[in-house]
């Protein structure tokens, strides 16, 4: 018997509702006094063998959405209605809008045997496009999927300036900022990289209404991945960095000029950072970048100065939620860390235990919801 | 039998056992990833494709014989070759190796789901000389978009549509020749096997492990779950349109089981197990196998119509082999598994 959409829709809630909720709302303060942020973001029952995968609020009433594999990105639609758009993590096939507070899914897009997703997404701030990170099946070249981001039917994709994007950004001057990791990965071997002695890792910036290459950055070392970016309000440009060379360097970089110059650090932070950054976000008139191997998190002035470091066990996701600076580890740690006055602050102001692997990427609440 | 009759053949028993038991404790010859590449590069995947661009130009000889003398008799051995050709390129289509993977032959051959507006866009395209051959991209082209074109039932006969036959019998002759022009890289990419060094070992046997995960992951994926999604629809399973979703989820595996466990004469990923000494786990492999072919046998000829719990069954089975694979195997081969969803962004 076919389902019709509805009835589909409503299926797939009541099985949101059933499976997804208690979760995330079992949470455990640590040392706090309130209940966790609560977060937009995609979670897992295991950090190391994960079977079952969602996403949704954490710690509130609010049914979960089930994935069909984890989640990365993650973001609220520009236009305040109250969905959201979550992307699969690379190399990944799904890219789905849903109604957050009822969690009933409005749009997917399923990539077949033409393209991949490679984990990031961002809107045009009008809510109308959507531009998603991908890799061509067949070239293995890098591009920029453009999408309607209410219907996420597929417009359009281009070229991004080279192999194995990541992060995608919209940047308040209206360009399109690609970390362009360098990494070749094939479908037939998932995510191995087939190409650390001819890696080409770079940051580009495209035109966001024809995909034309504006620029393109490059890091002294070929061997430092682009993986993410931020832009602090003064429109300064940082990315963090996943390093595959056997020479350790900062995970934090600043565009400067044409050049990306990495942050200025001593060589004790640079090793206790480690070689993985998960994530970087623009927060407290500085950066901060999570090192998710190292298990902490550092924070970089506008000008690229190491300022402190907080021991977050194998944290990555990074938000901003009442201004104070929230991060997440997959061992189900949330953190709310005071870096106002931090110089290496090693104390996390509050910390929460929810009994969930939580995902990669976050963002603090929407400004409504529908 | 009579006491003595007993008696006398105890030695030959005693013998016999201990023979037994000696063969049983004897060490596994140790295979290295090279060796067991080039065996399936020689057997295997070479003679494979020459006969697969052999099938391709059959295929494209009997379409045009079709569009030259439109016919029930000429359309049926251009199926023919087609069923013939396109189970052959699914066998293949599960061993990925070498030149198979640098050259990118079964993406540009096998993209599925079909387009059937981007392939109606083309052929039109091509035949008003508006769109040239080099432009024609792989979406409306390979094994699944002739299926499309030979066999849909909502499609008119390609005998009634002289352009979308010669489209066809130009789709099966560009295939013939993608296919010929990577002949000539099997042999050397055989000999450059010959001189490994323990870092390029190390490499293949990881490509090797993540490619056999890689392939059991889109029989699972691809190939059963995410078409059973839609009940009691057959149209997202591969070779419906011939009839031969069965026939071609069973050819994917022989495959995958091939580059698994091996044949006589041709080592398989059990044979490095064993030759390391991970009996116990070979056999474990061995063991859900043939759970995972069982299963597959159970799978009615269409299991689009009617096979769903046949189909939650060997997608189960599947995941366990697949498990093996992605957490033991890997973890006891020193494997970097590239289909983890437990590690990295």
């Amino acid at each position: 018997m076919a389902i019709d959409l509805p009835r589909r829709r409503l299926l797939k809630t009541l099985a949101a509702l059933s499976c997804g909720t208690p979760a995330t709302q079992a949470w455990t303060a640590v040392c706090a006094d309130t209940a966790p942020p609560s977060l937009l973001t995609c979670w897992s029952d295991s950090p190391t063998r994960p079977s079952e995968f969602h996403a949704g609020l954490l710690g509130v009433q609010s049914p979960a959405l089930a994935l069909p594999a984890r989640g990365h990105d993650i973001a609220w639609h520009p236009s305040a209605d109250g969905s959201a758009v979550v992307v699969a993590r690379r190399p990944g096939d799904f890219l789905v809008r849903w109604h957050v507070p009822t969690g009933v899914e409005v749009a997917r897009f399923e990539a077949d045997d033409e393209s991949r997703f490679e984990g990031h997404i961002a809107f045009r701030p009008d809510g109308r496009v959507l531009y998603a990170t991908e890799t061509d099946l067949i070239t293995g070249d890098g591009r920029i999927g453009v999408f309607d981001a209410l219907s996420l039917e597929r417009l359009d994709a281009w070229p991004c300036g080279g192999v194995g994007p990541h992060a995608v950004e919209w940047m308040a001057d209206g360009r399109l900022a690609v970390a362009v990791g360098g990494i070749l990965t094939l479908p037939e071997t998932g995510r191995v990289k087939r190409n650390l002695a001819s890696m080409d890792p770079s940051l580009t910036f495209l035109d966001p209404g024809d995909g034309q290459l504006l620029s393109q950055h490059r890091l002294p070392d070929a061997f430092m991945s682009v993986r993410h970016i931020a832009q602090d309000a003064g429109g300064g440009v940082a990315v963090s960095l996943q390093n595959e060379g056997r020479t350790a360097r900062p995970l934090f970089a600043l565009l400067d000029g044409r050049q990306l110059r990495y942050g200025e650090a001593d060589a004790d932070l640079i090793e206790r950072c480690g070689d993985y950054a998960g994530d970087i976000i623009a927060s407290n008139g500085g950066f901060a970048v999570s090192c998710t191997r190292a298990g902490v998190t550092a924070t970089w002035s506008a000008d690229g100065k190491a300022q402190a470091v907080f021991a977050t066990r194998r944290v990555c996701a990074m938000a901003e939620y009442e201004k104070r600076l929230v991060v997440t580890g997959d061992e189900g740690d949330l953190w709310q860390l005071g870096i106002a006055n931090a110089a290496r602050n090693e104390q996390c102001d509050r910390h929460w235990q929810l009994p969930v692997a939580l995902d990669n990427h976050a963002c603090g609440p929407a400004t409504a919801h529908a | 039998m009579s006491p003595r009759s007993s008696l006398s053949a105890a030695p030959f028993l005693a013998a016999a056992l201990l023979s037994a038991s000696a063969i049983a404790a004897a060490p596994a010859p140790f295979v290295a990833p090279s060796a067991w590449m080039s065996a399936l590069g020689q057997q295997v995947l070479a003679p494979g494709y020459a006969e697969l661009a052999r099938s391709s130009a059959a295929l494209a000889q009997g379409i045009g014989a079709a569009c030259d003398a439109p016919g029930d008799g000429t359309l049926d051995a251009a199926r023919a070759a087609w069923r013939q050709t396109a189970l052959e390129l699914r066998r293949l289509a599960a061993l990925p190796f070498g030149p198979a993977l640098e050259s990118r032959i079964l993406r540009r051959l096998d993209f599925w789901p079909t387009r059937p507006p981007q392939i109606e866009s083309s052929l039109r395209g091509r035949a008003a000389g508006t769109l040239q051959d080099e432009r024609i991209g792989v979406t409306a082209k390979g094994m699944p978009a002739l299926e499309y074109l030979l066999f849909d039932p909502a499609r008119a006969p390609l005998g009634s549509d002289p352009t979308a036959c010669r489209y066809a019998a130009w789709l099966a002759d560009d295939a013939a020749r993608e296919l010929d022009a990577i002949q000539s890289t099997w042999s050397p990419w055989v000999d450059s096997l010959g001189e490994t060094d323990p870092e390029t070992e190390a490499a293949l046997l990881s490509d090797s492990v993540n490619i056999l995960i890689g392939g059991f992951d889109t029989l699972r994926v691809k190939y059963l779950e995410k078409p059973a999604r839609k009940p009691t629809d057959r149209t997202g399973f591969d070779a419906w349109r011939s009839g031969g979703e069965r026939a071609h989820l069973l050819a994917l595996f022989d495959g995958l089981r091939l580059g698994l466990q091996g044949r006589e004469g041709l080592p398989g990923l059990t044979a490095i197990l064993r030759g390391r000494g991970l009996l116990a786990l070979a056999d474990r492999l061995d063991a859900q196998t043939e759970a995972v072919a069982g299963a597959l046998q159970g799978l009615p000829p269409s299991p689009g119509e009617d096979g769903g719990a046949a189909i939650a069954r060997t997608v189960e089975a599947l995941a366990v082999l697949q498990g093996l694979l992605a957490h033991d195997v890997a973890e006891k081969l020193k494997v970097r598994v590239g289909f983890g969803d437990n590690d990295g962004d």
